[in-house]
């Protein structure tokens, strides 16, 4: 019954963002948020004020988050279909791939080092005000 | 006796296999290449290519596991939801981190996907690349991207990612766990994560959260295109 009240709870925020995009897309049809980002959204919102116990879903949500990759088999082994289109890109993908990384990588550590910096000032101000 | 070996539980069965080998082969040696996903994806194109197997009829035995995919998303408000203190001790440096790099992602395929004369198709299902997995496949089928090969490139990307990293993060000596948790989950996201965890705890936090924050950032993001 445990599993079962889990998974149903699951599937019900699912369900409830699939029909709140749905719904955004019938008001504004240029506005396409994904339910299922609806769904994780309003569920964090639920888990962190209380409203859902961390315990009434964890069993089955940590089971589907830790075994993520399992689930995207059937769509990796697909790939197959496309070999004839990959044969003349693939090495492409990959310089694309890797210089994207690498961009992504540096612009990421250096905000983050920007951000900490300013944070590391403005608490020292702080600190010198108060005293 | 071909009854069996072409029903449902039996590929299920041997999908599961073959990822459980690439999960051992991955904790014996910890080389991100051998990723379950990729073990098991190349194990099975094998398999079907030896046995002649055809394509359509292996993927609908396998179609059961496809049910958990919207769950799974949703899900992922747990691990999330069980760190927000550490969210809210370093909320400014997971938006900003998640968004600039998600918006760096995204903006280099656009440029350097013309440039190397990819088609709009290819370039539709590369841009959302460094997304967690289930995030990724959405941007890529919304934008009219092949959701086939936005699988492949996100798992790609990831393991290149966890390898080409930590050599940069020794490079220029990066021991801040922020820094690092973000750098990894941003652009490796859940390969990334198993590599920040193996370095440090907190840095493993982290980007278990970048890349649930930056998988958002990169579906807000593409809501413009």
């Amino acid at each position: 019954m445990k599993i079962i009240r889990q998974i149903f709870i699951i599937l019900l925020f699912y369900v409830i963002g699939e029909a709140i995009s749905t719904l955004v897309r019938m008001i504004v049809p240029s506005v396409f948020i994904p339910g299922t980002i609806i769904g994780m959204v309003l569920l964090l919102f639920f888990l962190v004020s209380n409203k859902v116990k961390k315990e009434s879903v964890e069993e089955v949500g940590s089971f589907l988050t830790n075994n993520m990759a399992f689930f995207f088999i059937p769509a990796a082994v697909s790939v197959m279909e496309y070999f004839g289109i990959l044969e003349g890109t693939f090495i492409k993908i990959i310089i694309i791939s890797i210089i994207s990384l690498i961009a992504s990588f540096f612009a990421v550590a250096l905000s983050v080092k920007l951000t900490i910096t300013i944070q590391t000032r403005m608490e020292k101000k702080r600190r010198i005000r108060h005293e | 006796m071909s009854d069996l070996y072409s029903s449902q539980a039996f590929g299920i069965m041997l999908a599961m296999l073959f990822y459980l080998m690439g999960g051992a082969l991955y904790r014996k040696t910890k080389i991100p290449l051998f990723n379950p996903l990729l073990v098991a994806t190349i194990l099975l194109i094998a398999y079907i290519r030896l046995a002649g197997l055809d394509l359509n009829t292996f993927l609908t035995d396998l179609s059961g596991i496809n049910v958990f995919l919207g769950p799974l998303i949703v899900s992922l408000a747990i691990p999330i939801a069980k760190q927000i203190d550490l969210i809210k001790k370093n909320w400014a440096i997971i938006l900003i981190g998640s968004f600039v790099g998600a918006l760096t992602s995204v903006l280099s395929i656009v440029i350097l996907g013309p440039l190397f004369n990819l088609n709009a198709e290819l370039i539709n299902s590369l841009i959302p690349k460094s997304s967690t997995t289930p995030i990724a496949v959405e941007i890529s089928s919304r934008l009219g991207g092949i959701r086939a090969i936005t699988v492949a490139v996100v798992v790609l990307t990831a393991v290149l990612g966890a390898v080409i990293i930590p050599f940069f993060l020794r490079i220029f000596r990066i021991k801040d766990p922020r820094i690092i948790g973000m750098g990894l989950g941003t652009t490796a996201h859940a390969v990334g994560t198993a590599k920040a965890l193996e370095i440090d705890a907190t840095a493993g936090a982290i980007s278990g959260i970048a890349l649930v924050v930056s998988g958002v950032a990169t579906t807000l993001i593409t809501l413009l295109f």
